[in-house]
């Protein structure tokens, strides 16, 4: 009786390992095998258009990195946006998710408004940005001179500090949506009767925010963190449209030159020792965020 | 029971893996394929779609199909693919020979010439004199060009009237000399009571066609844009960096517009909507603006300099060593690309010159106002395509953005990082 019982459970066992066979050949593929290889490229001299073998060139591409100076404006760029990015997503899509949980009028055309970004393609916002922006003939510049504001008008994306705070508020604009539904849905969530017994105790305003909404929505803020700062670090698509990067490399990001160094000058070794870094970068920001979270949420 | 239904859907999953990809339609229905790449703006402008119906129709058995690209970036896909020996297109258009370098370092494509024999049946006197240079790499025919282009200055007339720039007859002033042109830019810009720039009086393309904006100048000053090496641009001398501050300065005063350090469209796209007088770029710029400033109110200019002459190039078609269709490519080029439909109206409603001899003519003669630049046209020279081109035109855009904006930067650093540049890419 015991064998049968023991047989069917290495039978089910066995058919259990052969359902996880497709998920372990999928990961191995497309997940194991391409970052062991990096790994390796990393460690390699090898141009894709030029040479047919790779060559071992140990950390000499770490080393070209921090001695590259378009790699360290990359790094520079991307950290300033990851950081002021990061604050102003989680900042604007709270506040937009309060003005929703409290506004209960017309909240649906208000959500579709607040989603609609995400459903336009990032690269078509770019360029419409792009247009309007233009310094000849985007309609900001003609519509503040219209108004008789021609001394405010600029070169809003050749003049490199202006380019850099549309990428953001573009960026920021194109992202919010998703992280205030994120917050939304943590304050549907929140349990009626934790509001009700804070507005008892006398805790309004910004008391029932800090005391709490924000430390029940520590879970919420993990999450939104984490999403946020992988959308900042791997920005690329509007630096790429709406600027190429520029002026001068004033709005290059790491992930745009990474892409430059592989696909353009195809120089797989140096973009590959670029991705590791660039990879190192999430897991930090990652880790520091899910920290962040957990004493809040404590 | 259980295991032979597993057996089955095993079964059932590996024949639908392996057949997937299965037998294509046009194999199956017994015609041979080919397939050709092109950015959407060589599909319209050089007619590629009627082209590609009247080789059907002139062959039933070919079924040919039309890939659009999404632009130039993407090629570096096909250099993957290439190198395994694999392929889904038998014939890429590419944005200037610049682009097949890659490819060519790494004997990807073939040599017309040599491998596919090209010329056997289509002689190359049936070129314009100097367009089969602009497909060499290193001297190997690795490129065929469909169309060509010049450089000019395209001029908004109607301003030139307005600043006073014009001769007795009304024509507007020659620009003889970067001075001149610096000159013309300042009275031809405009601002408002607030000093705010209401029109700009030039455009450079300071983008991706940095390259060619450069070397042209130094061609049109010195006929070889090189130095003795043959791959160093003839910038460190008086004449180079005189022009250099002129950019500058206009840069700084706002007479030459910013527009393509982000764009590279900005200054055409200006100059059609009338905000900019002069355009330095591609000559086919003026016929975009024939619909917004109108024909009456444009007129052709060559580059300034003391030869006079101008930088030619063309968009490019290659064909992969992997295709197994290389022989239907090289039928479609002749009957296709320049066949009389293509080479004319390509260059009468766009601009993009015809590069067959016949039609060169006869197209010419239809557009009365490229005559004005034909001098020019007749001392056109090539570019030296280094192999790393693409790290050289990142480089070179840093450079010229940089550079142009801050009054701290001499002339003479930015010809030394242009010759330290050079020193450090790929030739």
């Amino acid at each position: 009786m015991q064998e049968t019982i023991s047989s069917r459970r290495k039978a089910r066992e066995r058919w259990g390992r052969l359902f996880l066979l497709p998920t372990c050949v999928i990961l191995f593929v497309f997940v194991i095998y391409p970052i062991g290889y990096t790994l390796v490229l990393s460690l390699c001299d090898y141009n894709f258009a030029f040479d047919y073998h790779m060559k071992f060139a140990g950390f000499g591409n770490f080393v070209k990195m921090f001695r590259d100076p378009v790699y360290l404006t990359s790094l520079a760029n991307t950290m300033f946006f990851t950081l002021v990015m990061f604050i102003f997503l989680v900042v604007f899509s709270l506040s937009l998710a309060l003005l929703l949980f409290y506004k209960k009028k017309h909240s649906w055309f208000f959500r579709t408004a607040i989603f609609v970004p995400i459903v336009v393609p990032a690269s078509l916002i770019c360029i419409l940005f792009s247009f309007m922006l233009a310094d000849n003939f985007g309609i900001i510049n003609k519509f503040l001179m219209s108004i008789g504001l021609s001394s405010w008008t600029h070169n809003w994306l050749t003049d490199a500090t202006s380019a850099k705070w549309w990428v953001m508020i573009v960026s920021v604009w194109g992202k919010m949506g998703f992280c205030t539904i994120l917050f939304l849905s943590g304050l549907q969530n929140i349990p009626s009767d934790l509001f009700e017994a804070a507005e008892i105790d006398g805790a309004v305003g910004w008391k029932k925010l800090i005391y709490v909404i924000i430390p029940n929505l520590a879970e919420t803020f993990v999450v939104v963190g984490i999403w946020a700062i992988l959308q900042c670090l791997k920005l690329f698509v509007t630096p790429n449209v709406l600027t190429k990067g520029g002026p001068a490399n004033a709005t290059k990001v790491l992930y745009q030159y990474i892409y430059d160094t592989a696909f353009q000058n195809f120089d797989m070794g140096y973009a590959s020792a670029q991705a590791i870094i660039l990879t190192v970068l999430v897991m930090i920001f990652s880790f520091l965020n899910m920290k962040i979270g957990k004493k809040e949420g404590e | 029971m259980k295991k032979i239904t597993a057996v089955f859907l095993i079964a059932c999953l590996v024949l639908a893996t392996v057949f997937a990809g299965g037998s294509s339609e046009a194999a199956s229905s017994g015609k041979r394929k080919l397939t050709i790449a092109a950015e959407s703006w060589e599909i319209n402008k050089i007619f590629l779609e009627q082209a590609i119906e009247s080789f059907k129709t002139a062959h039933p058995d070919v079924d040919v199909e039309l890939v659009t690209l999404a632009d130039q970036t993407v090629l570096g896909n096909y250099i993957l693919d290439w190198s395994k020996g694999n392929t889904e297109v038998d014939l890429v258009f590419l944005d200037g020979g610049v682009y097949s370098s890659e490819y060519a370092a790494k004997g990807l494509i073939y040599d017309f010439e040599k491998d596919l024999n090209f010329f056997k049946d289509f002689p190359k006197t049936n070129f314009q004199p100097g367009t089969l240079d602009t497909g060499l790499i290193k001297g190997t025919q690795f490129c065929l060009p469909a169309i060509y282009e010049v450089y000019a200055i395209s001029i908004n007339k109607k301003m030139f009237k307005e600043a006073g720039l014009v001769d007795a007859k009304g024509e507007p002033l020659p620009i003889k000399t970067w001075d001149d042109f610096y000159d013309f830019a300042e009275k031809l810009t405009k601002k408002d009571a607030m000093g705010t720039v209401t029109q700009v009086g030039g455009s450079v393309q300071f983008g991706n066609n940095l390259n060619g904006i450069l070397g042209c100048a130094c061609i049109a000053e010195f006929g070889n844009p090189y130095e003795a090496d043959g791959v160093t641009f003839k910038v460190n001398n008086p004449q180079m960096k005189r022009m250099i501050e002129l950019w500058q300065k206009g840069i700084q005063n706002g007479y030459l517009s910013q527009a393509t350090f982000v764009d590279n469209a900005g200054g055409r796209n200006g100059f059609k909507a009338g905000q900019i007088a002069m355009c330095y770029e591609a000559a086919g710029r003026w016929m975009e603006a024939l619909q917004t400033v109108g024909a009456e109110n444009l007129a052709l200019m060559a580059v300034p300099g003391k030869d006079g002459g101008t930088y030619c190039f063309g968009c490019q078609m290659v064909i992969p060593k992997a295709s197994k269709s290389a022989d239907l490519a090289c039928q479609f080029i002749k009957e296709g690309v320049y066949g009389e439909y293509s080479q004319t109206h390509a260059f009468t409603e766009y601009g993009k010159m015809a590069v067959i001899s016949k039609y060169f003519k006869k197209a010419l003669d239809e557009t009365p106002l490229w005559k004005s630049i034909e001098t020019s046209m007749n001392k056109a020279r090539i570019l030296y395509t280094y192999e790393e081109s693409q790290k050289f035109l990142t480089g070179l855009d840093t450079i010229f953005q940089k550079g142009l904006v801050d009054p701290k930067t001499s002339a003479d650093l930015i010809v030394n990082q242009i010759l330290d540049l050079t020193a450090s890419v790929r030739k």
